[in-house]
Protein backbone atom coordinates (compact mmCIF):
# COMPACT_ATOMS: atom_id res chain seq x y z
CA UNK A 1 0.00 0.00 0.00
CA UNK A 2 1.25 3.47 -0.54
CA UNK A 3 0.66 4.45 2.45
CA UNK A 4 3.26 4.03 5.00
CA UNK A 5 2.94 4.27 8.67
CA UNK A 6 6.24 5.84 10.62
CA UNK A 7 4.61 5.30 14.02
CA UNK A 8 7.27 3.23 14.85
CA UNK A 9 9.91 5.52 14.14
CA UNK A 10 7.94 8.51 16.12
CA UNK A 11 8.08 5.62 19.08
CA UNK A 12 11.32 5.33 18.40
CA UNK A 13 12.04 9.22 18.29
CA UNK A 14 10.45 9.70 21.77
CA UNK A 15 11.55 6.67 23.21
CA UNK A 16 8.08 5.52 24.04
CA UNK A 17 7.53 2.06 23.64
CA UNK A 18 3.82 0.63 21.94
CA UNK A 19 2.20 -0.61 25.12
CA UNK A 20 2.67 2.97 27.02
CA UNK A 21 1.01 4.38 23.85
CA UNK A 22 -1.65 2.33 23.97
CA UNK A 23 -2.57 2.58 27.52
CA UNK A 24 -2.25 6.21 26.87
CA UNK A 25 -4.79 6.36 23.77
CA UNK A 26 -6.64 3.74 25.27
CA UNK A 27 -6.77 1.23 22.76
CA UNK A 28 -4.86 -2.37 22.65
CA UNK A 29 -1.66 -3.30 22.10
CA UNK A 30 -2.61 -5.44 19.27
CA UNK A 31 -4.11 -2.56 17.54
CA UNK A 32 -1.12 -0.42 18.06
CA UNK A 33 0.83 -3.56 16.82
CA UNK A 34 -1.44 -3.60 13.49
CA UNK A 35 -1.12 -0.28 12.77
CA UNK A 36 2.36 0.22 13.00
CA UNK A 37 2.51 -2.81 10.37
CA UNK A 38 0.14 -1.36 8.05
CA UNK A 39 -2.23 -4.52 8.49
CA UNK A 40 -5.25 -1.78 8.98
CA UNK A 41 -7.46 -0.46 6.26
CA UNK A 42 -7.77 2.72 8.05
CA UNK A 43 -7.26 4.89 11.00
CA UNK A 44 -10.04 7.34 13.04
CA UNK A 45 -8.77 11.15 13.24
CA UNK A 46 -9.88 10.37 16.70
CA UNK A 47 -6.95 8.21 17.33
CA UNK A 48 -4.95 9.83 15.25
CA UNK A 49 -5.86 12.87 17.05
CA UNK A 50 -4.61 11.28 20.38
CA UNK A 51 -1.42 9.94 19.11
CA UNK A 52 -0.60 13.26 17.81
CA UNK A 53 -1.35 14.62 21.40
CA UNK A 54 0.74 11.89 22.85
CA UNK A 55 3.90 11.69 20.37
CA UNK A 56 3.41 15.66 19.74
CA UNK A 57 3.90 14.91 16.47
CA UNK A 58 1.77 15.99 13.03
CA UNK A 59 -0.22 13.87 11.02
CA UNK A 60 2.31 14.15 8.43
CA UNK A 61 4.97 12.17 10.29
CA UNK A 62 3.14 9.41 11.35
CA UNK A 63 1.54 9.06 7.52
CA UNK A 64 2.74 8.73 4.18
CA UNK A 65 2.33 8.86 0.62
CA UNK A 66 4.87 6.97 -1.49
CA UNK A 67 3.98 5.88 -5.02
CA UNK A 68 4.28 2.26 -6.03
CA UNK A 69 6.66 1.85 -8.39
CA UNK A 70 6.15 -0.52 -11.33
CA UNK A 71 8.32 -2.87 -12.12
CA UNK A 72 9.63 -3.76 -15.24
CA UNK B 1 -23.28 -2.63 21.68
CA UNK B 2 -26.03 -4.58 23.72
CA UNK B 3 -26.10 -8.41 23.22
CA UNK B 4 -29.22 -10.73 23.08
CA UNK B 5 -29.42 -12.97 25.92
CA UNK B 6 -27.35 -16.79 25.21
CA UNK B 7 -29.86 -18.42 27.52
CA UNK B 8 -32.43 -17.27 25.63
CA UNK B 9 -31.16 -17.70 22.12
CA UNK B 10 -30.12 -21.35 23.13
CA UNK B 11 -33.46 -21.48 24.24
CA UNK B 12 -35.09 -20.58 20.77
CA UNK B 13 -32.99 -23.00 18.98
CA UNK B 14 -33.83 -26.13 21.30
CA UNK B 15 -37.50 -24.87 20.61
CA UNK B 16 -37.48 -24.05 17.16
CA UNK B 17 -35.55 -27.94 16.76
CA UNK B 18 -38.01 -29.40 18.77
CA UNK B 19 -41.32 -28.19 17.38
CA UNK B 20 -39.46 -29.08 13.90
CA UNK B 21 -39.05 -32.54 15.42
CA UNK B 22 -42.94 -32.49 16.28
CA UNK B 23 -44.10 -31.17 13.10
CA UNK B 24 -42.45 -34.00 11.29
CA UNK B 25 -43.74 -36.98 13.61
CA UNK B 26 -46.81 -35.23 13.51
CA UNK B 27 -47.10 -35.29 10.03
CA UNK B 28 -46.38 -38.77 9.66
CA UNK B 29 -48.76 -40.17 12.64
CA UNK B 30 -50.97 -38.38 11.18
CA UNK B 31 -51.02 -39.80 7.90
CA UNK B 32 -50.59 -43.12 9.00
CA UNK B 33 -53.79 -43.06 11.09
CA UNK B 34 -56.68 -42.87 9.05
CA UNK B 35 -58.89 -40.97 11.12
CA UNK B 36 -56.31 -38.67 11.51
CA UNK B 37 -55.48 -38.19 7.75
CA UNK B 38 -59.05 -37.99 6.46
CA UNK B 39 -59.23 -34.70 8.98
CA UNK B 40 -56.44 -33.68 8.02
CA UNK B 41 -56.60 -34.30 4.43
CA UNK B 42 -59.87 -33.02 4.69
CA UNK B 43 -58.37 -29.47 5.81
CA UNK B 44 -55.82 -29.04 4.16
CA UNK B 45 -58.10 -29.26 0.69
CA UNK B 46 -60.94 -27.68 1.96
CA UNK B 47 -63.07 -30.82 0.67
CA UNK B 48 -65.29 -31.18 3.81
CA UNK B 49 -68.42 -33.03 2.35
CA UNK B 50 -67.00 -34.27 -1.08
CA UNK B 51 -66.44 -38.02 -0.99
CA UNK B 52 -62.96 -38.98 -0.62
CA UNK B 53 -61.15 -42.32 -0.61
CA UNK B 54 -58.45 -42.87 1.72
CA UNK B 55 -56.52 -46.20 -0.28
CA UNK B 56 -53.04 -46.99 1.00
CA UNK B 57 -52.15 -45.57 -2.29
CA UNK B 58 -53.77 -42.30 -1.17
CA UNK B 59 -52.02 -41.89 1.93
CA UNK B 60 -48.53 -42.34 1.19
CA UNK B 61 -48.95 -39.86 -1.97
CA UNK B 62 -50.84 -37.60 0.72
CA UNK B 63 -48.01 -38.24 3.01
CA UNK B 64 -45.25 -37.64 0.60
CA UNK B 65 -46.85 -34.54 -0.73
CA UNK B 66 -47.29 -33.03 2.52
CA UNK B 67 -43.83 -34.16 3.71
CA UNK B 68 -42.81 -31.92 1.10
CA UNK B 69 -44.16 -29.32 2.13
CA UNK B 70 -43.32 -29.44 5.86
CA UNK B 71 -39.74 -30.77 4.32
CA UNK B 72 -39.33 -27.06 2.83
CA UNK B 73 -40.00 -25.17 6.23
CA UNK B 74 -38.13 -27.89 7.94
CA UNK B 75 -35.06 -26.78 5.76
CA UNK B 76 -36.28 -22.84 6.85
CA UNK B 77 -36.71 -23.31 10.47
CA UNK B 78 -33.42 -25.41 10.78
CA UNK B 79 -31.40 -21.80 9.03
CA UNK B 80 -33.97 -20.36 12.15
CA UNK B 81 -32.31 -22.17 14.92
CA UNK B 82 -28.73 -21.84 13.42
CA UNK B 83 -29.54 -17.59 13.66
CA UNK B 84 -30.63 -18.33 17.23
CA UNK B 85 -27.21 -20.20 17.66
CA UNK B 86 -25.29 -17.64 15.94
CA UNK B 87 -27.18 -14.84 18.69
CA UNK B 88 -25.72 -17.08 21.32
CA UNK B 89 -22.55 -17.26 20.81
CA UNK B 90 -23.18 -13.33 21.09
CA UNK B 91 -21.66 -12.39 17.70
CA UNK B 92 -24.61 -10.32 16.58
CA UNK B 93 -23.14 -9.45 13.04
CA UNK B 94 -21.78 -13.03 12.01
CA UNK B 95 -21.48 -12.98 8.45
CA UNK B 96 -23.77 -16.14 8.26
CA UNK B 97 -26.75 -14.76 9.84
CA UNK B 98 -27.61 -12.88 6.76
CA UNK B 99 -27.33 -15.63 4.49
CA UNK B 100 -29.43 -18.22 7.02
CA UNK B 101 -32.19 -15.32 7.59
CA UNK B 102 -32.45 -15.30 3.83
CA UNK B 103 -32.58 -19.18 3.38
CA UNK B 104 -35.36 -18.80 5.53
CA UNK B 105 -37.01 -16.16 4.02
CA UNK B 106 -36.26 -18.26 0.62
CA UNK B 107 -37.85 -21.23 1.94
CA UNK B 108 -40.98 -19.26 2.89
CA UNK B 109 -41.10 -17.93 -0.44
CA UNK B 110 -41.39 -21.30 -2.34
CA UNK B 111 -43.43 -22.61 0.37
CA UNK B 112 -45.86 -20.37 -0.21
CA UNK B 113 -45.69 -20.25 -3.84
CA UNK B 114 -46.31 -24.02 -3.87
CA UNK B 115 -49.01 -23.87 -1.27
CA UNK B 116 -51.84 -24.12 -3.90
CA UNK B 117 -49.85 -26.54 -6.02
CA UNK B 118 -49.88 -28.87 -3.20
CA UNK B 119 -53.67 -28.56 -2.31
CA UNK B 120 -54.03 -29.03 -6.18
CA UNK B 121 -51.91 -32.56 -5.90
CA UNK B 122 -53.30 -33.02 -2.29
CA UNK B 123 -57.19 -33.03 -3.99
CA UNK B 124 -55.65 -35.37 -6.89
CA UNK B 125 -54.07 -37.93 -4.55
CA UNK B 126 -56.88 -38.63 -2.02
CA UNK B 127 -59.53 -38.57 -4.31
CA UNK B 128 -57.56 -40.90 -7.07
CA UNK B 129 -59.73 -43.97 -5.95
CA UNK B 130 -62.32 -42.41 -6.35
CA UNK B 131 -65.11 -43.49 -9.06
CA UNK B 132 -64.78 -42.16 -12.23
CA UNK B 133 -66.05 -38.65 -12.35
CA UNK B 134 -65.79 -37.91 -9.21
CA UNK B 135 -61.78 -37.16 -9.05
CA UNK B 136 -61.90 -33.10 -7.74
CA UNK B 137 -59.34 -30.97 -9.29
CA UNK B 138 -59.13 -28.19 -7.07
CA UNK B 139 -57.33 -24.71 -7.41
CA UNK B 140 -57.55 -22.69 -4.33
CA UNK B 141 -55.60 -19.53 -2.99
CA UNK B 142 -55.23 -18.45 0.64
CA UNK B 143 -54.91 -15.43 1.94
CA UNK B 144 -52.17 -16.92 3.97
CA UNK B 145 -50.39 -18.35 1.21
CA UNK B 146 -49.85 -14.09 0.30
CA UNK B 147 -49.17 -13.50 3.41
CA UNK B 148 -46.07 -16.18 3.74
CA UNK B 149 -45.02 -14.93 0.37
CA UNK B 150 -44.55 -11.72 1.11
CA UNK B 151 -43.11 -12.42 4.57
CA UNK B 152 -40.35 -14.39 3.09
CA UNK B 153 -39.71 -11.80 0.62
CA UNK B 154 -39.16 -9.55 3.41
CA UNK B 155 -36.60 -11.67 5.34
CA UNK B 156 -34.80 -12.60 1.87
CA UNK B 157 -34.28 -8.32 1.50
CA UNK B 158 -33.40 -8.56 5.75
CA UNK B 159 -31.21 -11.52 5.09
CA UNK B 160 -29.51 -8.74 2.11
CA UNK B 161 -29.31 -6.09 4.46
CA UNK B 162 -27.65 -8.05 7.20
CA UNK B 163 -24.97 -9.48 5.27
CA UNK B 164 -24.16 -6.45 3.95
CA UNK B 165 -24.57 -4.94 7.40
CA UNK B 166 -22.00 -8.01 8.34
CA UNK B 167 -19.66 -6.48 5.64
CA UNK B 168 -19.27 -2.93 7.09
CA UNK B 169 -18.88 -4.62 10.25
CA UNK B 170 -16.26 -6.58 8.94
CA UNK B 171 -14.53 -3.47 7.45
CA UNK B 172 -15.00 -1.57 10.84
CA UNK B 173 -13.16 -3.92 12.54
CA UNK B 174 -10.30 -3.19 10.44
CA UNK B 175 -10.26 0.59 11.07
CA UNK B 176 -8.01 1.45 14.44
Amino acid sequence: MPIIVNLDVMLAKRKMRSKELAERIDITEQNISLLKSGKVKGIRFETLEKICQVLDCQPGDLLVFEPEVESQ
Amino acid sequence: MTTINPRLAHGLSFVTKVLISICLLANMLGWFIPEAAEIIARNITNLHTEPIKLTTRALVLGWLISTFQLGLLTLGFWAMATVFERFAQGDNLHPDIGKYVQRFGKTLLLFGMLSPFMRTLLALAITLDNPQGQHFLIISFASTDIVVVLVGILLVMLGYALQQAALVAEENRQIV
